[in-house]
């Protein structure tokens, strides 16, 4: 057991039964870990099935096959017990694209933050809970007079904040984000991704990342994961994948990635991949850490 | 900008000054029936939020096939076979298999795609894609960038591609718009815009592009945020963020400034008492020189 791995999947697979006809292969095989306090970029195809990887390893979805570890201990399948499924909710914390749309409009920031401790009971925390809430909202770069504030006053940018910061204050070990800064004004996307970088460094959690942009996910992930139809095609360090990248799903996903540069741009070729090629069937490892499906 | 042109707005938004037209036609005191024409048979659009235009409850083809027997005259079976087509030319993979599901069935990006396919089924004449390509991965967005240029090439049709992604303005437009708090703060061609960008606005969108932070491992960014559009500030509504600002700034909103036939830009920094100051970003030198991001 390698207690080196916060998160493991091994061999998971997430299928989804349509009809008669048809199941879909979300998840078909997958097997990847990622380290303590590591940063794991996560891209790939739309619809290849990195929403269900992020469902899977937040519990939401219980995978057909395969199983799922955290800290080395098993999480998957039905058979873990409640206060296990507890325990995991508050070590583990997921930002979605529309985490800031969806909070409660009711309730005000203080509370939205809080609210965590409130279902989880941790006395322990919210016992000095107004200090930890004042130097969360300095973290996430929001001054406290927007505690008493509603979301609806808020802007996409600030509500983003708000949910990293809830994210935040069960010292989570691991945080799943999918596309968390894909709905925000562009200037302030680079906001938000420094802050993740800073919020990362500090606090030493693990942090799933998943998103389509390519420069984005090279900016703040340690490794890279690349994934088309359900199955991991390439895995490596950040710059290796970017300066030796293997498989052809993955050179036509580098080649593809838009450059601000409209000579350049307009008069520059894609290699497209054809997606009804076969993927290849076994993880081969190039250099140490970098492996690809052939 | 989009929802304003297709007369999109709840009853309290209103145009202030100026007119709108669309094809040499002026629509901007257009009746709601007089609009519901022009949408879809003029103006087509892609919107960023695909579940807020598809019917969650109708399958994804019947809501294609429909957008095509509302706009062109064509037989039930035809309709139905071209709506089939623009799936598979989106990329929807197993098109025919997927054709009777409802839009939960579908992941994000490829909802997204479904928007786009019902957009081109109406062979529309300007089309306006609303951060349509925003939730996609690089290769489906390359994808659909080349398609829109291709059936630009093959019906002319005129394209207002509004996004975040200045990689894939680079790609696709001939001419740039950058919009700052509601106003057009810089005009040019894409030439213009990203090789000799002149407003600081711009300056700040260029350079943070995280493209650029890889040498470095520092991601620059705008500080602050986009005013509230309800009570603009007085003067430049970009000046509170504008390391640049002028006093003038401050109190007087700048008046476009001409740079060339082509170039356009409303910041005080063109006028001929201001400061010269050297742009922060310079992509006309990196030029070429991307070999891989
Ligand atoms: N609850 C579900 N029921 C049926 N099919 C599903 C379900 N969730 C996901 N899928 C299917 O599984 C596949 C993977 O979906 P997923 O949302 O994980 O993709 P993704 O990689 O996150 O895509 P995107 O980049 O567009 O967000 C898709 O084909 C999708 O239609
Ligand atoms: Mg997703």
């Amino acid at each position: 057991m390698d207690t080196d791995m916060i998160i493991e999947l091994r061999d998971v697979r997430q299928y989804f039964r349509i009809n008669d006809r048809l199941t879909i292969k979300a998840i078909d095989g997958i097997s990847f870990g990622i380290q303590r306090g590591e940063v794991f970029g996560l891209v790939g195809e739309t619809g290849c099935g990195k929403s269900t990887v992020a469902r899977v390893i937040s519990g939401i979805y219980h995978p057909t096959e395969g199983e799922v570890l955290f800290q080395g201990e098993r999480i998957s399948g039905r058979h873990h017990s409640k206060v296990q499924a507890q325990n995991l909710q508050h070590e583990m914390q997921l930002i979605f694209q529309d985490s800031a749309a969806s909070l409660n409009p009711r309730m005000t920031v203080e509370q939205v933050i809080l609210e965590p401790l409130r279902i989880h009971g941790r006395k322990d925390i919210r016992a000095n809970s107004k200090a930890r809430l004042e130097s969360l909202m300095h973290d996430v770069g929001l001054s406290t007079s927007f505690l008493s504030k509603r979301p609806g006053e808020l802007s996409g940018g600030q509500r983003q904040r708000v949910a990293i910061a809830r994210s935040l204050i069960l010292n989570p070990k691991l945080i799943v984000a999918d596309e968390p800064i894909a709905s925000l004004d562009i200037s302030i996307q680079a906001q938000i991704m420094t802050l993740f970088q800073r919020l990362q460094r500090e606090n030493g959690f693990s942090f799933l990342f998943i998103a389509h942009d390519l420069s984005v996910v090279r900016f703040i992930s340690d490794r890279i994961g690349v994934m088309l139809h359900g199955k991991l095609v390439e895995i490596a360090p950040t710059e290796e994948l970017f300066t030796n990248p293997i498989h052809p799903y993955t050179r036509a996903l580098l080649s593809a990635i838009p450059i601000p540069d409209p000579i350049f741009e307009r008069s520059k070729t894609i290699q497209y991949y054809d997606t009804k090629m076969p993927l290849g069937t076994t993880m081969v490892e190039h250099s140490p850490g970098h492996l690809a499906l052939e | 900008m989009c929802q304003s042109v297709m007369h999109l707005l709840p009853p309290y938004a209103y145009i202030k000054h100026g007119t709108m037209s669309v094809c040499g036609q002026d629509i901007t005191n257009y009746t709601e029936k007089q609009m519901r024409k022009l949408r879809g048979s003029v103006v087509s659009m892609v919107f960023q939020d695909p579940l807020a235009t598809l019917n969650p409850t109708i399958p994804i083809g019947k809501q294609i096939t429909e957008a095509i027997l509302k706009h062109q005259k064509v037989s039930k079976a035809a309709a139905k076979a071209r709506a089939l087509e623009l799936l598979e030319l989106v990329g929807i993979e197993d098109a025919a298999n997927r054709f009777d599901l409802q839009p939960h069935f579908f992941s994000g990006g490829m909802r997204q795609r479904c928007v786009i396919a019902a957009a081109l089924a109406t062979n529309a004449r300007l089309l306006f894609a609303d951060e349509a390509t925003t939730a996609l991965d690089v290769t489906v967005k390359a994808k659909i960038l080349d398609l829109l240029l291709d059936i630009r090439k093959e019906t002319g049709v005129s394209i207002v591609f509004v996004t975040h992604d200045l990689g894939s303005v680079a790609r696709i437009a001939d001419r740039v718009a950058v919009m700052y708090a509601g106003k057009i703060v810089e005009l040019g061609t894409a030439e213009d815009i990203f090789y000799d960008p002149r407003h600081p606005y711009t300056w700040g969108l260029l350079s943070s592009l995280p493209a650029l932070a890889i040498e470095t491992g520092m991601l620059r960014y705008i500080p602050g945020m986009p005013p509230p559009l309800l009570y603009p500030p007085p003067g430049d509504a970009f000046a509170v963020r504008n390391e640049y600002a002028l006093a003038i700034d401050y109190e007087q909103m700048p008046p476009m400034f001409q740079i060339s036939d082509t170039h356009f830009a409303a910041t005080w920094l063109l006028d001929e008492r201001a400061p010269k100051i050297e742009p922060p970003i310079k992509l006309r030198e990196r030029s070429g020189k991307w070999t891989q991001i």
